[in-house]
C-alpha cells in the first residue's frame, strides 16, 4: 500500500534524501502558498453574510490545501538515491554444503529447502541483473556451474575462511553483495579469532546471511564441550567439566570409558528453564600413562543425531612424580599426620627434613643418602630440584640471607610454590617477618613483639573463596561440602598471621572471640604460589574423626597436588588444545630452562613423533628468537587416533632433559556438533557487515536488498514524486469533501 | 569366732577404703587428667583395670616419678616441646584422642572391657601410639597378648628387627640390653618371673608401622624412676632414655 501510494518503497524512502527538482527557492513556494491561501480566504469573505463562519473556515481550509498540494507538485518534489548498477556489479552466493545442512526434518534436508527456496524465489531475478558466481562451501570453497553440480557433504564448516576467501576472489571487481547460505554451524579456528571480524568488516562488501535449520532442536542431547586437564599426578582424582546442550529438562546418563572399561557411570539433572547446563564430574585415580577418555552420553528415544553424544580427550597421567621439600625445626604432631595423609602417594613424594635435636635432622623420603644431607639446600639449583616447600615451626635465623633470597625467588622466578606453617617458631613468631620470605607471603606478618601462637582450640569455616576452591573440596555436591566443613572436628591451636594482602584469597577461616581471622590464604606470587596455614592442629581432623574418614587425608592431598599442579617443570611439552579436532596439521612448542629456571636457548632440541599408519618422524629444532628457550614444531597428523610427541633436550654442559606430549587427532567428528541453525552469528556477519539476516521465508526481498545497499558501482538518480498517487488522491479527497460539505450546507 | 568375724570386717572396711582412695578423682588434683595441652608433647599413662588381678593398681607403677625423671632428659635431648608433668588418662575417656602418645606399664595385668578394646583400636588406626613395659614371664605374655587380641583379633604380634626404623630414628640402639627392675638387680640378676630374654616387639598397622611398641622381660619405667639412684645402674637408665626418646620421636614422626 505504502509503494502504490508514494511511488516508491519504505526502504528506499528511508535511504533517499528528498528536495525538489524545480531549482525554484523555498521562500518561493511559501509566499505562493501564503499568497493563495490570502486570495482564497477573500474569496470566501464575500459569502460571509451567507454563510456560517464555521463553515467558511472548513472551506478556506480545504481550498488552501488543495491550493497547497498542487504548488508542491509544481515545486517538483523528488528522492534522490544511490542504486546499485546491476549489470556492473558481481554478487557471490555461498551455499553451505557441510554434512551439517543433511540434518532436516519432514523428509527433507535442509539444503535440500535452501536449493528449493532459491530456485523458486530470487535467484533467476539476481543471475539476470547481476554477475553471479555460485560457490559450495564445506571445508573450501569451490565454484559451482549451476546448482545441480553440488560436490559430496563437506566433514568441515569453515565458513570464515570461505566468507574472506570469496571476497578475495572478487577483490578485483565490484562486488555488490555476498550471500551466504548457511546453518551458521561454523567449526573451523578462524572464524573464532576476533580478527577475523576486523578483517571481514574492511572489505567493506554487505554480507547477507539466510539461515537454514531450526534454532532449537528439543529432541537432540548433545555433549557440547568436556573440560579436563591433559595431565594429571598419579593417584591424585580429577574433575571434569562437562557442557550439555538439551532441547529439552528431564536427565541423561552419562558414561565415561576409559578404552573399553567403564570407569564412571553418572545420572545428570538437567533443568528445563535453560538450553545448556554444566555438570562436574569426578574421575577415579588412574595407572601413569597416557588414558584415551571416551565421555558418552546415553542417547534419548527419537534422537536423530548420536555422534554428538561423544567426545574423547586424552588424559596423560605422569609417571614421575612431584616433589615436596618439608622442613620442621622440632619433632610434632602436625608433621607426623602430614606425612601420613600423603603416605603412598604415586603423584607426591613428601621429602622431609626435621630438626629432631639441637645438632641433629631426621630425614624422610630421601631419594639417596646425599640429599639433603647438608641441611636445607643452600644453592638455587638444589633447592629449585623441588615443585614445592613446606616450612613448619622452623625460624628464620636457621637460614642466611642467601637462602631466604632463594626461596623468596623459588615463588617468583622458579614458579614453585610455598607453604608455611603455624608454630611457635613459625611465621612472625620464627622471625620470617623481618626476611626478604615475607614479600612473597599472602599475608602481612604481625611485629614479633608478643608471640601469636596459641594452643587454644577453635572451629574451622570454609570461606566464600573456599566453597569454589579444589583445596578444600571434600564433597563435589556444594551442600554435602558445607556440611562436611561444618561438621569438622576444631582444630588444636593457631597463630596470627597479619592481614591478607590484596590480590590474596581466604580458603578458610576460624572465629574466636567473636572475630573471623584468616586461616588458610593464598596468593599467586611472581610465577608462583605461597600459602600460609596459620595452624598446626589440623592433626585433631584425623585423631577425632573415624579411622575411615578420609577428610584429613583429602585436604592435604588436595591442599599438595594444587601446590605442585601449578609448578613448571625443566622441560614441558605443549600441544594445542584440540577440540573437534579434525584439522590435520597439529603444532607443539617445547619449553626448555635450566636448573636455575632460566630459559635455555642453545639446547640441542630433537622430537620424534610416533602416531597410527606407522608416522615416526624425527626432527631437531631450533629456539624461537622471539622466545628464547621455547622450541616450536609443525607436523601431519593425516590419521585418527593418538600422536605421541618426545621430545629430548641436551644441554651445553650435556645434561638431558626428556619429556613426551600427547595429542588426538579425530576424523570427521566436528559437523556432528551444534547442528542448530546458528542465528546470532549469522546476525552478527550481517550486521558486521552492513548486511542483513534473512529466513529462508523472506527471500522474496533478497533482489531489492541487494540493489539497497551502496556496495559495488553505484549510481546516484532522482526519482520523481510529483506524479504520487498520494497526491492525486489528496487533491481528490480534499475536493470532493468541500463539495459534498457544500451539497450539505445548501451552497453549491 | 568372734573375733575371726569382726578381724574380717574390719580387712574389708580397708579394702574399700583405700580403693576408693585410690580411684577418687581428688587424689590425682595434683596432675591434669583432662585439660587443654599447653604443650606438643604429653607423657601420658594408661589407668586401666586389672580385674583384680592385684591389691593395688599396677598403672601406677613408677609413677609419677618415672615419667618426672624421663620428661626433663625428652626436653634436654630433643626439640620437642615437653609438658613437664605427666598426664593419667582411661581408654573410655573422651579426651583420649587428644593425646596421640600413651604409656602403659605392668600390662601383664591389663584387662579391657569391650568397649575400651574397641575405643583403643580406633585410637591405634587413627595414628595413635602405644608403648607397653615392665612385664615378665609366659603368664603375664600371655595375659598381655589376650587382651590385644581383644584390640586385634587379626593383627599378630612381631619382633621388631634391628633394621626397624623405630631403632634409629634419633639414637641407633643398634646394641640393645635387657633393662632390669631394681628389684631383680637387688637378686642380683637382670630377668624376673622366668623371663630370662628381653624382647622387643610390636603390632604394625597396613602400611609397616609400629602402633604398639612391646617391651617384654624389661622394666623401662624402673630405669627412669631410679636413673638418680646410685645403686641403679647408669648404663641402664641411659639406654632406658634412649628407648623412650626413640618411641616418641618415632610415634610423632609415622
Amino acid at each position: 500500500m505504502f509503494e502504490f501510494l508514494f511511488s516508491q518503497s519504505p526502504q528506499t524512502w528511508q535511504k533517499g534524501e528528498f528536495f525538489f527538482a524545480s531549482g525554484w527557492s523555498l521562500w518561493a513556494l511559501a509566499i505562493c502558498i501564503i499568497l493563495v491561501t490570502g486570495l482564497s480566504a477573500s474569496g470566501l469573505y464575500r459569502y460571509r453574510s451567507a454563510i456560517k463562519k464555521s463553515h467558511l473556515g472548513i472551506a478556506w481550509i480545504l481550498q488552501s490545501l488543495v491550493a497547497s498540494l498542487i504548488l508542491l507538485m509544481l515545486w517538483q518534489p523528488s528522492l534522490r538515491v544511490n542504486e546499485v548498477f546491476d549489470s556492473e556489479n558481481r554478487l557471490s552466493i555461498l551455499l553451505d554444503v557441510s554434512a551439517s545442512m543433511s540434518y532436516g526434518q519432514n523428509d527433507t534436508s535442509r539444503l535440500q529447502n535452501a536449493l528449493i527456496a532459491l530456485q523458486k524465489g530470487p535467484l533467476a531475478s539476481l543471475q539476470k541483473t547481476f554477475k553471479t558466481t555460485i560457490y559450495a562451501a564445506s571445508e573450501d570453497l569451490q565454484p559451482l556451474e549451476s546448482l545441480q553440480e553440488l560436490p559430496a557433504p563437506g566433514m568441515q564448516s569453515n565458513l570464515g575462511e570461505s566468507l574472506i576467501e570469496s571476497l578475495e576472489l572478487a577483490a578485483r571487481e565490484p562486488l555488490a553483495a555476498v550471500i551466504l547460505v548457511s546453518d551458521g554451524s561454523d567449526n573451523g579456528a578462524i572464524a573464532a579469532n576476533p580478527d577475523w571480524w576486523n578483517k571481514l568488516v574492511q572489505y567493506d562488501v554487505p554480507i547477507h546471511t539466510v539461515g537454514i535449520g531450526r534454532v532449537k532442536l528439543p529432541e537432540d542431547l548433545e555433549l557440547l564441550d568436556v573440560e579436563l586437564a591433559s595431565s594429571s599426578l598419579a593417584g591424585s582424582v580429577e574433575s571434569a567439566m562437562l557442557t550439555l546442550r538439551h532441547g529439552r529438562g528431564g536427565s541423561a546418563t552419562l558414561k565415561v570409558y576409559d578404552g573399553n572399561s567403564l570407569i564412571v557411570k553418572q545420572e545428570l539433572k538437567l533443568s528445563g528453564s535453560s538450553d545448556e547446563s554444566s555438570h562436574s564430574l569426578e574421575l577415579p585415580s588412574l595407572e601413569p600413562g597416557v588414558h584415551e577418555l571416551r565421555f558418552a552420553l546415553e542417547p534419548w528415544l527419537g534422537e536423530l543425531n548420536l555422534k554428538n553424544n561423544q567426545q574423547k580427550r586424552l588424559l596423560h597421567v605422569a609417571e614421575q612424580q612431584r616433589r615436596v621439600l618439608y622442613v620442621e625445626g622440632e619433632p610434632r604432631w602436625e608433621y607426623k599426620f602430614i606425612r601420613r595423609a600423603l603416605h603412598n602417594n604415586p603423584g607426591i613424594r613428601l621429602v622431609s627434613l626435621l630438626r629432631t635435636s639441637p645438632n641433629k635432622f631426621y630425614r624422610q623420603g630421601i631419594d639417596s643418602n646425599d640429599e639433603l644431607i647438608d641441611g636445607f639446600p643452600t644453592d638455587r639449583e638444589s633447592l629449585y630440584a623441588y615443585d614445592a616447600i613446606v616450612i613448619g615451626s622452623f625460624e628464620a635465623a636457621q637460614l642466611d640471607k642467601h637462602q631466604h633470597d632463594n626461596l623468596r625467588d623459588f615463588v617468583a622466578s622458579r614458579g614453585g610454590s610455598l607453604l608455611m606453617l603455624a608454630g611457635s617458631e613459625g611465621l612472625a613468631d620464627g622471625g620470617w617477618g623481618r626476611t626478604s620470605v615475607a614479600s612473597a607471603l599472602p599475608v602481612r606478618l604481625p611485629d614479633q613483639i608478643k608471640p601469636t601462637f596459641s594452643r587454644t582450640k577453635v572451629k574451622v569455616e570454609l570461606s566464600e573463596s573456599g566453597h569454589r576452591s579444589p583445596i578444600t573440596k571434600l564433597s563435589n555436591n556444594d551442600e554435602k561440602n558445607r556440611q562436611l566443613w561444618r561438621e569438622m572436628p576444631e582444630i588444636g591451636n593457631y597463630q596470627s598471621s597479619g592481614e591478607p594482602k590484596p590480590g590474596s584469597h581466604t580458603l578458610l577461616e576460624f572465629e574466636f572471640d567473636g572475630r573471623k581471622y584468616p586461616l588458610l590464604v593464598q596468593q599467586r606470587y611472581g610465577l608462583g604460589y605461597s600459602y600460609v596455614l596459620a595452624t598446626a592442629g589440623t592433626w585433631r581432623w584425623q585423631m577425632q574423626l573415624p579411622s575411615d574418614d578420609q577428610r584429613h587425608e583429602t585436604f592435604w592431598r588436595q591442599l599438595l597436588w594444587s601446590m605442585v599442579d601449578s609448578t613448571p617443570a625443566r622441560i614441558e611439552v605443549n600441544t594445542q588444545n584440540y577440540i573437534h579436532a579434525d584439522r590435520s596439521i597439529k603444532s607443539a612448542s617445547i619449553n626448555l630452562k635450566n636448573a636455575r629456571f632460566e630459559p635455555l636457548p642453545n639446547a640441542e632440541v630433537t622430537i620424534s613423533i610416533d602416531g597410527p599408519g606407522g608416522l615416526s618422524k624425527t626432527s631437531t629444532l631450533k629456539s624461537d628468537p622471539d622466545q628464547p628457550g621455547v622450541y616450536l614444531a609443525d607436523f601431519n597428523a593425516d590419521e585418527t587416533g593418538v600422536y605421541r610427541i618426545a621430545a629430548t633436550a641436551i644441554d651445553i654442559n650435556g645434561e638431558k632433559l626428556a619429556e613426551n606430549g600427547w595429542v588426538l587427532q579425530e576424523g570427521n567428528v566436528a559437523e556432528n556438533f551444534s547442528q542448530q541453525q546458528n542465528k546470532r552469528w549469522l546476525e552478527r556477519v550481517a550486521m558486521e557487515t552492513g548486511g542483513e539476516y534473512l529466513s529462508l521465508n523472506a527471500l522474496e526481498n533478497l533482489p531489492d536488498l541487494v540493489r539497497s545497499k551502496n556496495a559495488g558501482i553505484i549510481r546516484e538518480h532522482s526519482l520523481p514524486l510529483w506524479n504520487m498517487p498520494f497526491f492525486f488522491l489528496a487533491i481528490l479527497l480534499l475536493k470532493a469533501t468541500e463539495w459534498l460539505l457544500r451539497l450539505r450546507w445548501g451552497r453549491i | 569366732m568372734r573375733f575371726v568375724f569382726w578381724l574380717i570386717v574390719a580387712t574389708c572396711c580397708v579394702a574399700i577404703a583405700r580403693a576408693q582412695s585410690v580411684t577418687s578423682p581428688d587424689f590425682y588434683s595434683g596432675w591434669s587428667r583432662i585439660s587443654d595441652a599447653k604443650h606438643e608433647f604429653s607423657f601420658t599413662r594408661l589407668m586401666y583395670s586389672d580385674a583384680g588381678y592385684s591389691d593395688w593398681p599396677r598403672w601406677q607403677a613408677d609413677w609419677p616419678e618415672a615419667e618426672t625423671h624421663f620428661l626433663q632428659g625428652l626436653e634436654r635431648l630433643t626439640r620437642i616441646d615437653t609438658d613437664p608433668e605427666g598426664r593419667l588418662i582411661r581408654l573410655n575417656d573422651p579426651d583420649l584422642f587428644d593425646y596421640p602418645w600413651i604409656y602403659a606399664v605392668e600390662v601383664g595385668s591389663l584387662h579391657v572391657s569391650e568397649t575400651e578394646a574397641a575405643n583403643l583400636r580406633e585410637y591405634l588406626l587413627r595414628g595413635g601410639f602405644l608403648m607397653v613395659d615392665d612385664f615378665h614371664g609366659p603368664w603375664q605374655w600371655q595375659n598381655f597378648e589376650d587382651a590385644m587380641k581383644q584390640v586385634f583379633p587379626e593383627r599378630p604380634v612381631v619382633e621388631l628387627t634391628d633394621d626397624d626404623e623405630i631403632f634409629h630414628v634419633l639414637y641407633d640402639l643398634d646394641e640393645r640390653k635387657q633393662i632390669p627392675g631394681l628389684r631383680a638387680l637387688r637378686m642380683g640378676r637382670t630377668w624376673e618371673e622366668g623371663g630370662n630374654l628381653p624382647y622387643w616387639r610390636g603390632i604394625m598397622d597396613d602400611e609397616g608401622r609400629v602402633m604398639v611398641a612391646i617391651n617384654f622381660n624389661m622394666d623401662m619405667g624402673d630405669a627412669w624412676e631410679h636413673a638418680d639412684w646410685p645403686e641403679y645402674p647408669e648404663p641402664y637408665s641411659a639406654l632406658a632414655y634412649r628407648f623412650g626418646v626413640n618411641y616418641i620421636v618415632y610415634a610423632m614422626t609415622h
